[in-house]
């Protein structure tokens, strides 16, 4: 689902912390007139004002609020190269380019009892807004008495213990978060998809929704794992992007059964796609 | 006389009447309607779109594109529509606005390129054509029309018999001497040039040791490439008689004022697009700045005046 018309405009740093190795949490402030996101959609930073780095950057919204007169973006996002390291720098009161709200966000499915997040590494950037989002809307569910009583069960996996983050964000939101470190040093020994594999049975499509991101490995995994069971999962992806907005066609993902040679965009067709819709044998 | 009245921005390019010198790269600006919830698409000189096979094409396996010092790396691999699609499902969309359509297009053979042309000249809406003969990415067809003055100037003079429309050919910087692609491309009846597209180049990952680009090569564009895309420019001009269309590394109005300063009569800009949407009508509030302060009525008045 997309909004409104994505905007152009100039947004000031007023956080931009470390909060685990290499792995920052930024938060800006944004003109009243940026409009509201949807939980998946993303944004291309402009780090500086001048030539280096040339490309904007794509970050998914990690979460998002109003002021009286302002609005409030964060990104959660790790240092991976010239143009993050660059990033990570920047002061509070550094200013900013933000283009966006883009792409499509996660669909936000009615009626699903069990809303299955499963995240890897970075990937909790944007499942944390989601979940945020699915939260607020079963409290209302909850104080109009609905029929249906449903519950957010997190799987979060990363490499080690001191790599976790966003945790505080999404605690109060889900009934269960589960952890895996592939060192053991927090919670299961393993990656999140083992973690996930042991509860696998315990959901089927008729009362689950599955929304997962992280690496391209454990999203491969993951379309095995659940592969013909007819489950609802969406998955967010990324790439590198020129233009963000859907021209430049540089951000291609292999779509199609069996290799027909169909490209997507992960800009403008994602970056959330229906996990089945992807050529993950490519 | 003092000059009251607002700068003219009205440029000639051979057949074609601009009302600016701004015209949108091939390949960056999709086509159109990706840009319409930016800007006005009406601003623009003339809106050149991605361009178009006679068959639709998937484009490349990623990664397609990769950032260098003050440029870009892509090798899309001429991902379109094809131009029926174009036509029945694109054009439409751009026949609601003013700015005139020019269709960039491309075949393997010289038969391709003419059935195209054909297609497009009974379509409503545009207004000419540009020959891609010049895109380093596809390992048919465009790099062997571009780089060989002999078959670039088959390839014009073919066209140009199935076509009313004026043609404008896009020529290739990866030569040896451009000039002289230039020189036998006019002689067969090209009414316009434009010049240049991306120089091929290649970025390598050290901790992978693979390529950046699953194409190995692709083509160079940004604000790198512009003093070559300047001096190749320059060289034309002074070597042809018809008008030529500058391109390379564009960004901002200086940009384009080295372009016409040099002799190009419009120019085009691409991947300054990517990263800020309204980069034309921004350049154009530039040309219409230097104009007043420079007090000039007008910007044909400053095409071509380099002095040496």
């Amino acid at each position: 689902m997309a909004g409104a018309e994505p905007v152009v405009i100039i947004g000031l740093i007023t956080m931009n912390q470390e909060v685990a190795g290499g792995q920052f949490l930024l938060s800006c402030k944004l003109p009243v007139s940026f409009p509201d996101p949807e939980p998946g959609q993303f944004v291309m930073v402009k780090i500086t004002a001048g030539m280096l780095p040339l490309l904007r950057r794509p970050f998914s919204i990690h979460d998002f609020s109003r002021g009286d007169d302002h609005a409030r973006l964060e990104i959660l996002y790790r240092v991976v190269g010239g143009g993050t390291k660059l990033l990570a720098s920047l002061p509070p009161g550094s200013t900013l380019g933000v283009l966006g709200p883009l792409g499509n966000g996660f669909t936000i499915i009615p009626e699903r009892k069990n809303i299955v997040i499963i995240a890897g590494g970075m990937g909790i950037a944007p499942l944390s807004f989601l979940i945020r989002r699915y939260a607020s809307l079963i409290r209302q569910e909850e104080m109009s008495r609905a029929r249906l009583s449903r519950r957010i069960i997190a799987y979060i996996g990363t490499a080690a213990a001191e790599c976790l983050v966003g945790l505080d964000r999404i605690a109060d939101c889900c009934s269960e978060v589960k952890i895996s470190t592939e060192d053991g040093s927090c919670g299961f020994q393993g990656n999140v998809l083992e973690l996930f594999c042991r509860d696998r049975a315990f959901y089927n499509p008729a009362d689950a929704a599955i929304y997962t991101c992280g690496p391209t490995g454990m999203m491969k995994g993951l379309a095995t794992l659940i592969n013909g069971i007819g489950f609802f999962c969406q998955a967010s992806l990324e790439e590198r992007m020129a233009c963000g907005h859907g021209a430049c066609l540089g951000c291609a993902v292999a779509a199609g059964k069996d290799g027909t040679g169909l490209y997507k965009r992960v800009c403008k067709d994602g970056p959330v796609f229906s996990l089945q819709d992807l050529a993950w044998q490519t | 006389m003092k000059h009251t009245s607002k700068p003219s921005l009205d440029v000639e390019v051979g057949p074609l009447r601009l009302k600016n010198p701004l015209l949108t790269a091939s390949g960056t600006f999709g086509y159109g309607a990706e840009y319409a919830g930016f800007m006005d698409l009406n601003c623009l000189g003339a809106l050149i779109v991605k361009g178009l096979s006679l068959k639709p094409r998937p484009g490349n396996p990623p990664p397609r594109i990769m950032e260098t010092a003050g440029g870009m790396l892509n090798a899309i691999g001429l991902e379109n529509v094809g131009v029926k699609a174009f036509i029945a499902e694109k054009l439409p969309f751009l026949q609601d606005f003013s700015v005139p359509v020019i269709a960039n297009i491309f075949g393997e053979t010289v038969e391709e390129y003419q059935e195209i042309a054909a297609l497009l000249e009974r379509a409503e809406g545009i207004c000419a054509l540009e020959l891609n003969i010049s895109c380093p990415n596809v390992k048919k067809g465009g790099v062997a029309f571009g780089a060989d003055p002999a078959l670039a100037a088959e390839v014009t003079k073919r066209v140009k018999s199935v076509t009313s429309l004026p043609l404008i050919v896009k020529l290739t910087p990866n030569v040896t001497d451009i000039t002289l692609i230039a020189e036998s491309v006019a002689a067969a009846g090209a009414d316009v040039l434009s010049l240049i597209n991306t120089i091929t180049g290649m970025s390598v990952d050290v901790k992978r040791r693979i390529p950046h680009l699953a194409n190995i090569t692709g083509g160079l564009s940004g604000p790198a490439i512009k003093p070559i895309a300047l001096r190749m420019v320059w060289q034309v001009v002074n070597r042809v008689e018809i008008p030529v269309i500058g391109c390379g590394g564009i960004a901002t109005a200086e940009d384009a004022l080295e372009f016409l300063i040099v002799g190009a009569r419009a120019v085009q800009v691409g991947t300054a697009n990517f990263i800020t949407p309204t980069a034309i009508p921004d350049i154009l509030k530039g040309l219409e700045a230097f104009l007043a302060d420079q007090k000039l009525a007008a910007i044909d008045e400053i095409i071509g005046t380099l002095n040496c």
